[in-house]
């Protein structure tokens, strides 16, 4: 079975794929990551995307290339220098963790 | 008990069906436009991660298609295996021209167009929905409109809702 690792590194490819536009993937580690049922959770700065704030979307597992739930959450450029000044705030015990693709200049 | 998820997503498929059953009739295009809204509000809300404290913002809220559905859409198309996707960024397009239907969401004045209620045009002239024509009623019907219709009425018809 793949690593929850594994499966954030598929699905920014695929939104990669998708959206190559997108200027950064993070992973976004919660409090329980350890347990099989706290979700993978992704970062994504997406210029397309509209300025709404913090609004994750939650998705059921898709075994056996994703046997975790997935959870996104998308913010303009502008959201997530604000994520990093702690002007906006993840849902609690959630927190930016390791970058998975940085747009070159970016 | 039923949880806010999957109430979110049983209301989404009672609004397809009318949307549905209205396409079919010759009644104006605002009435079907309404019930797409609906439709594709309640569906992107069964999809949100919804801690205790967010209950009241999940009802008031509405701007949320062109936030979410893109992302739904994503999705689905990853898990059928599209290797080439479609435009996405046209997708959200007319997402955000689904949102702006709601009468409370029109970019701070500047689109006060809706499906529900008149507004006044820039002539002074008052403008009922139901004698309206929306260009949105074409482009959900091209090529692009269809694609999106498709990936939305999947997780629709057999939502992955959470449980929280």
């Amino acid at each position: 079975m793949p690593t929850k690792e594994q499966v954030a590194g598929l699905l920014a490819r695929a939104h990669l794929q998708a959206e190559p536009h997108i200027a950064r993937i993070v992973r976004v580690p919660g409090d329980r990551e350890h347990e099989p049922s706290d979700p993978v959770k992704l970062l994504e700065v997406n210029p397309a995307t509209s300025p709404s704030g913090i609004v994750p979307v939650t998705f059921s597992p898709d075994p056996p290339s994703v046997p975790f739930a997935s959870v996104v959450v998308e913010v303009t450029e502008d959201e997530f220098a604000r994520l990093e000044k702690g002007e906006l705030s993840l849902p609690d015990g959630w927190s930016i963790g390791p970058t998975l693709y940085c747009a070159p200049g970016t | 008990m039923e949880s806010w998820s999957r109430a979110f997503a049983a209301r989404a498929r009672s609004d397809l069906a009318a949307c549905d059953l209205l396409a079919g009739t010759a009644l104006p295009a605002c009435h079907r436009l309404h019930y797409l809204q609906m439709w594709l509000e309640k569906l992107c809300k069964a999809y949100l991660w919804r801690p205790e404290s967010a209950e009241k913002d999940l009802r008031a809220r509405h701007n949320v298609v062109g936030k979410v559905l893109p992302q739904l859409v994503r999705e689905h198309w990853r898990r059928v295996g599209f290797t080439q996707c479609p435009d996405l960024d046209a997708i959200r397009r007319i997402c955000r021209e689904i949102d702006l239907l709601h009468p409370q969401v029109d970019d701070d004045g500047r689109r006060p167009d809706n499906v529900e209620y008149p507004w006044r045009k820039p002539d002074g002239s008052v403008a009922c929905p139901a004698g309206e024509r929306f260009a949105l009623a074409a482009r959900v019907q091209g090529h692009t409109g269809l694609l999106l219709m498709k990936a939305a009425k999947r997780p629709t018809d057999s939502p992955a809702t959470f449980t929280g």
